[in-house]
């Protein structure tokens, strides 16, 4: 199975985003709700400006969209959106081995039906390939 | 929960109804302004700037934003168990739209994978 090397990059960047904003909301929790009580959004939004942790997990949540439009400008939709779901795959992985959550066994069955799917679906591009490779060859 | 079942059901189906209509605006407005190659890091710019020119960009943005706000809203009023497996649908929706509305070729393969990450979704986030 070979995956485009822009859609693992997507994958990668997505996950460690999602792990990184998680880590800083769960840290600033207790500051931002106190701000929020207060009704001071002022006091919200520098919190976050200024919190390195929150602004490195919005950079990549960015580049992931940046990169999801370029993969999108060349491949199909029914491709790009299923396999870019590995990336809740490893979110679920990290997220055991970095937070310390706990990944249950229906969680697990969960991790092995979108391995399979994604494997399901990228073969079904590379017949796609093959297809219209024999089609132009013809 | 503090709403009514009702509020949840529309609030659900915003998240879904709004994601998918922003992913197949997104990928028709990039497969229109994509086709030149994309080799050098000149090509990546001229793509990013014919992006920013499209209507189809910000729309798929809005629909994108409409989707967030809805997930905001639904986690507020419903636990995240009842709000994120719903949300799995979305892969459905979305290839039924890249078939029948973008023209998109998809194989009996390219289904079934999707149902698997669909079921698999749901399960991940159940």
């Amino acid at each position: 199975m070979k995956l485009h090397p822009f859609v693992a990059a997507s994958v990668i960047v997505n996950s460690l985003g999602n792990v990184l904003l998680t880590l800083a909301m769960k840290r600033l929790a207790p500051t931002l709700e106190a701000h929020l009580a207060a009704y001071d959004v002022g006091a919200v939004l520098l919190t976050l400006a200024t919190d390195v942790t929150f602004l490195g997990g919005l950079a990549l949540l960015i580049a992931f969209f940046i990169l999801f439009l370029t993969l999108l400008s060349k491949l199909d939709l029914s491709y790009v959106l299923p396999v870019t779901s590995l990336g809740y795959v490893i979110t679920a992985l990290l997220g055991a081995l970095l937070l310390g959550e706990t990944v249950s066994a229906l969680r697990w069955t969960g991790i092995v039906a979108i391995a399979t799917g994604v494997y399901l679906v990228t073969r079904s591009a590379e017949a796609d390939r093959q297809t219209s490779h024999l089609e132009a060859a013809s | 929960m503090t709403a009514s079942v009702s509020v949840v059901i529309a609030l659900i189906a915003g998240i879904v109804v709004f994601g998918t209509v922003g992913d197949l605006i997104l990928s028709r407005t990039m497969k229109q302004v994509g086709k030149d190659e994309l080799r050098t890091w000149r090509d990546a710019l001229r793509l990013a700037g014919r992006t920013l020119g499209a209507p189809g960009f910000y729309l798929g943005v809005a629909c994108m934003a409409g989707a967030f706000a809805s997930l905001l809203a639904a986690l507020s009023v419903a636990p995240v168990s009842l709000v994120e497996p719903a949300t799995a649908l979305s892969f459905v929706l979305n290839t039924l739209g890249a078939q029948f509305l973008l023209k998109e070729r998809v194989s009996p393969t390219r289904w079934i994978g999707t149902l698997l990450v669909t079921g698999g979704a749901y399960l991940l986030f159940f």
